[in-house]
C-alpha cells in the first residue's frame, strides 16, 4: 500500500511540477533526462545487492547498464550542443521521488517484500517517465538533435516497462 | 584439345552456377530486431548490426546461434545451414524477439 502511495506521489509530483513550471526549455529537458536516468541507476544498484529473485536482480543490473548508456548519450549531446543541464522543479521532484523510493526499499525485508516493491515501483516509474517523454519532453524540445535523442531513447523505457510488467506478473 | 575442353567447361560452370548464397542484414534499433521475421535459404548468411544506443544480443532459443554481447556499432554474422524456424531474442532484453525461417 505504501508502495502504491509513493508511486502515485511520484506520478502526481511529476505532473504538478511540470504544470507549475510551465513548459521546460532544452536545458531543463536535458536535466530531466539525466535525472530520470540517474534515479533508475540508483534504484538498480540497490536491487543488485538486495534482490533475492534472480530475474529481479538481473533486471536491476540491466537498468544500471542501459540507463548509464542512455545518460552518456544525453550528456555527450548536451556537451556537443553547449547546453548546460538546468535544474528545475520537475527534475527536483523526480530526484526526491527517487530518494523516497530508496528510503522505502532500504526499510523493507529482503525477499519477496523487497523484490515486489522494487518491481512495482519500476513499473510505475517507467510509465511516468514515458508519459513525460510523450507529453512534455518531445513536444517542447526545440533543438532537433535533442528531440531526436528523446525519440531514440523512448524505446528503452518501453522495453524496460514491458520487462518489469512481466516480472511483476511472476511475483504475484 | 583436351585442355581447351576443360577450360570451356570451367568457364561454363562459372556462368551456370547454382543460386549463390545471399547475405541478409538484421538491424538492431529501438530495442527491436528489424525485420522481426526474416526468411533465408540454407547456405545464406545473416548479419546482425547493432544501431541502438545500448548493448544487445541475438540468441536463438534452441541454442543454434548466439551473437554474445553486441556493443552499439558492432555486428555479427551467422551462416544458416539447417532448414527450420528459429525463434530468437535479446538475452538482455527478453521482450525483444524475432524469428528466422531457413528454407
Amino acid at each position: 500500500m505504501k508502495q502504491l502511495l509513493i508511486a502515485t506521489a511520484l506520478l502526481l509530483g511529476f505532473g504538478t511540477a511540470a504544470a507549475q513550471e510551465g513548459t521546460p526549455n532544452d536545458a531543463q529537458i536535458a536535466h530531466i533526462v539525466v535525472t530520470a536516468n540517474q534515479v533508475d541507476i540508483d534504484a538498480g544498484k540497490l536491487a543488485q545487492t538486495k534482490a533475492s529473485n534472480a530475474e529481479v536482480k538481473k533486471f536491476g543490473e540491466q537498468m544500471i547498464a542501459d540507463h548509464t548508456a542512455v545518460n552518456k548519450q544525453a550528456k555527450d549531446l548536451a556537451a556537443k550542443l553547449k547546453v548546460k543541464p538546468e535544474d528545475n522543479a520537475t527534475s527536483r521532484s523526480l530526484a526526491q521521488g527517487g530518494r523516497d523510493n530508496l528510503a522505502n526499499l532500504r526499510g523493507l525485508k529482503k525477499g519477496k517484500d523487497f523484490d515486489k516493491a522494487y518491481v512495482d515501483h519500476e513499473v510505475a516509474y517507467h510509465q511516468a517517465v514515458l508519459d513525460a517523454i510523450d507529453k512534455t519532453l518531445v513536444p517542447n524540445a526545440k533543438n532537433e538533435e535533442l528531440k531526436a535523442l528523446l525519440v531514440k531513447v523512448r524505446p528503452a523505457f518501453v522495453a524496460h516497462l514491458e520487462h518489469a510488467k512481466h516480472i511483476q506478473e511472476t511475483l504475484k | 584439345m583436351r585442355g581447351v575442353r576443360v577450360a570451356v567447361l570451367a568457364l561454363a560452370s562459372l556462368v551456370f552456377t547454382p543460386a549463390y548464397a545471399e547475405r541478409h542484414t538484421v538491424t538492431l534499433d529501438g530495442f527491436a530486431f528489424q525485420p522481426t521475421m526474416l526468411q533465408v535459404k540454407a547456405g545464406d548468411e545473416v548479419e546482425w548490426v547493432n544501431k541502438d544506443i545500448v548493448e544487445h544480443t541475438a540468441t536463438a532459443r534452441d541454442g543454434t546461434f548466439d551473437s554474445k554481447l553486441l556493443k552499439p556499432g558492432a555486428s555479427w554474422r551467422w551462416k544458416a545451414t539447417q532448414p527450420g524456424r528459429l525463434a530468437y531474442f535479446c538475452a538482455l532484453h527478453p521482450t525483444m524477439t524475432a524469428t528466422i525461417e531457413v528454407k
